[in-house]
């Protein structure tokens, strides 16, 4: 009896099972786990429990009563267990099976050389698009930022240690609500317990590891655009749609797209390159802006055309 | 991980996977479960021996490779594959996520709608628009194109703007290494219009051209390429700086010392890549910083903010409502 056929029956059995069952029923039923001690059953049992749930199958225990008393009852549920299907269309199959080949998502994710499972899971038939060769990207994941995801997924709050840029060392409590990489780093955002308000912390700045709380411990309302807030810029705080023009010279409008990116649009009016952007907060584009020296001029709003003289007049005193 | 366990995970997938798929041909199974025709013809012989007492028909399970194809008869307890696990889940998000913003990627409509229905599907909507992943497209076109040139010892012109100096300059470089600190991409080459070693950020570089011209990579065996930096000529500026601007920072430069104060405010150091590159800091900062020192950057400060207040002045007077 190979220990691989047992774990295939006994993952068989408490799935067929219509109600948990008790260590003594299932060393009845499976067979391996009948031949040898009691002792030696409890060994197996233990170490194939362990082996379960290192593949993330939903094994749950309750307390149940039996003629021995109170014992422990094992049972798979289904609802966990199960991958629904998510019933892509060929194209979209197509779409995300090229996405899964073009970014290679590496490091602590077990598997991360071939596609793994993953394609099968989701019913991805379809074949994907021929691919470009010179194009490809590479994001890393770590033990942190997979212990994020669960626990964003799973609802659980978190506690852990996380330094300041200035090196201050303290205990965060987050509700976490989303997960980003930008710029190579990955962030988690959510509700600051002890601040009451949403924060977005780096996660290579946590320094203990993230203890958990229950799951489901609370309800997800919103989630922060992580990506708008860090890549966005700073003009992306806030509420509100203010309509900004700034005019840059052309040599620097390759420099202002990289900087606002498709959130800016651009145009020649004849005394050069006018960017027209809506933004949440106009004063947080103050510094921005500046970064481009005499090349750039803000058109509109004038509010922002005087925040930004006061801000150099400041400078000139 | 065991092999039992790689087993196991497979076959909790392939069983239901073959059912969905009757007759599907023995090399696609193994394609697509990255198995050999040995390995799948030991998997399909555990099949049969597996199943639940008392081992009634619709609770025995039956497998066979009949020539070329592969059967695997229904059974109620296998019928979905086990769900993604939370490392597949990530995986399959972070790509997709990330995929949205690549070159190459035609049909967004359909990865979006495909990503929401794998969220929809993962648990509840706890997964639903959790994970993004922001990747720059252009630097990665530059990136691939710039790779290219590295491996076919091609020199290339590029034209740069210079982080110290401020300025765009156009320089024939032999490009040796591309590498990625903290979140940024670099192009560690040689510059022949400095007749050094240079570091160049990829997000610095305006446009570039190959040149036909492939160069001697042995004449540059004793590279050693270094992390980057503030340069050569980089000198040692002192500042105060507010509690937001000292966390910006924190995030962006190498600060040489940090000294905090009790007001919230922070006495730092850092290195200056040159004098255009911290004029135009200071000026960015605003009141949120003060220069310590050294005295002669008060004046190229003032100087520097009294020019861009003229493009204001003046242009306030021509267009005069």
């Amino acid at each position: 009896m190979s220990r691989i056929e047992r774990l295939m029956n006994l993952t068989a059995y408490l799935l067929d099972s219509r109600q948990p069952r008790t260590a003594e029923e299932i060393r009845d039923k499976i067979p391996g786990y009948e031949q040898g001690s009691l002792d030696s059953f409890r060994r197996m049992f233990e170490r194939d429990k362990e082996t379960l749930r290192e593949l993330e199958i939903p094994l749950e225990v309750i307390k149940i009563e039996a003629d021995a008393g109170i014992v422990d009852a094992y049972f798979i549920d289904e609802g966990q267990y199960w991958m629904r299907d998510p019933q892509l269309t060929p194209d979209e199959q197509a779409a995300l099976m090229l996405a899964i080949e073009l970014v290679h998502v590496e490091g602590a994710l077990a598997g991360a050389d071939g596609l793994g499972l993953s394609p099968m899971k989701l019913g991805l038939d379809a074949v994907a698009e021929a691919k470009d060769p010179a194009i490809g990207a590479s994001v890393d994941v770590d033990e942190i930022t997979l212990e994020f995801f669960a626990a964003i997924t799973e609802r659980r709050e978190v506690t852990f240690r996380y330094r300041t840029p200035g090196g201050e060392d303290s205990v965060r409590k987050l509700r976490p609500l989303s997960l980003a990489n930008v710029a190579g780093h990955w962030y988690i955002g959510g509700t600051d317990l002890d601040k009451d308000a949403l924060r977005i912390y780096r996660v290579d700045r946590v320094t203990s590891e993230v203890s958990s709380g229950p799951a489901g411990a609370f309800e997800v309302k919103s989630r922060p655009d992580i990506r708008a807030q860090i890549a966005g810029g700073p003009w992306t705080f806030g509420e509100g749609d203010v309509e900004v023009k700034v005019r840059f010279s052309p040599d620097v409008v390759w420099r202002a797209k990289n900087v606002f990116r498709s959130a800016g649009e651009f145009s020649d009016d004849g005394d050069g390159i006018l960017m027209t952007l809506t933004v949440a907060e106009p004063a947080n584009l103050i510094e921005s802006i500046l970064s481009f020296g005499v090349d750039a001029e803000v058109i509109e709003p004038e509010s922002l055309r005087s925040g930004l003289v006061e801000h150099l007049k400041a400078l000139v005193k | 991980m065991s092999t039992s366990q790689d087993r196991l995970s497979r076959l909790l997938v392939m069983v239901p996977w073959v059912v969905e798929h009757p007759g599907v041909k023995v090399d696609e199974v193994c394609k697509r479960f990255d198995v050999t025709r040995q390995q799948l013809v030991r998997d399909i012989n555990l099949i049969m021996v597996c199943g639940v007492a008392p081992y009634m028909p619709d609770q025995l399970m039956w497998a066979d490779i009949d020539g070329d194809e592969v059967v695997i008869s229904p059974v109620d307890y296998f019928e979905r594959p086990l769900r993604l696990t939370r490392g597949e889940a990530l995986r399959v998000l972070a790509a997709g996520r990330g995929a949205l913003d690549m070159p190459g990627v035609d049909s967004l409509a359909a990865l979006k709608s495909a990503l929401e229905k794998v969220e929809a599907v993962l648990d509840e909507s706890s997964a639903r628009g959790a994970v993004d992943v922001a990747l720059n497209a252009d630097p990665q076109r530059l990136r691939n194109d710039l790779a290219t040139a590295i491996s076919g010892f091609r020199s290339i012109e590029i034209e740069y703007f210079g982080v110290a100096s401020q300025r765009e300059s156009v320089r024939v470089v032999d490009p040796l290494e591309l590498f990625a600190h903290d979140g940024r991409w670099y192009l560690y080459a040689w510059c022949h219009e400095a007749r050094d070693y240079r570091v160049f950020r990829l997000d610095g570089i305006r446009s570039f051209q190959v040149s036909e011209e492939s160069f001697d990579r042995s004449a540059y065996s004793d590279a050693v390429r270094p992390e980057p930096g503030p340069g050569d000529e980089a000198f040692t500026v002192t500042l105060r700086l507010a509690p937001g601007p000292m966390a910006w920072f924190g995030d962006n430069f190498q600060l040489v010392s940090v000294k905090p104060e009790d007001d919230g405010w922070a006495t730092v150091e850092l290195r200056a890549a040159g004098v255009p590159w911290i004029t135009q800091l200071l000026i960015r900062m605003g009141k949120g910083a003060e220069l310590v020192g050294p005295d002669f950057l008060k004046e190229a400060v003032k100087a520097e903010a009294e020019r861009i207040l003229a493009v204001y002045c003046e242009s306030a007077g021509a267009g005069s409502r």
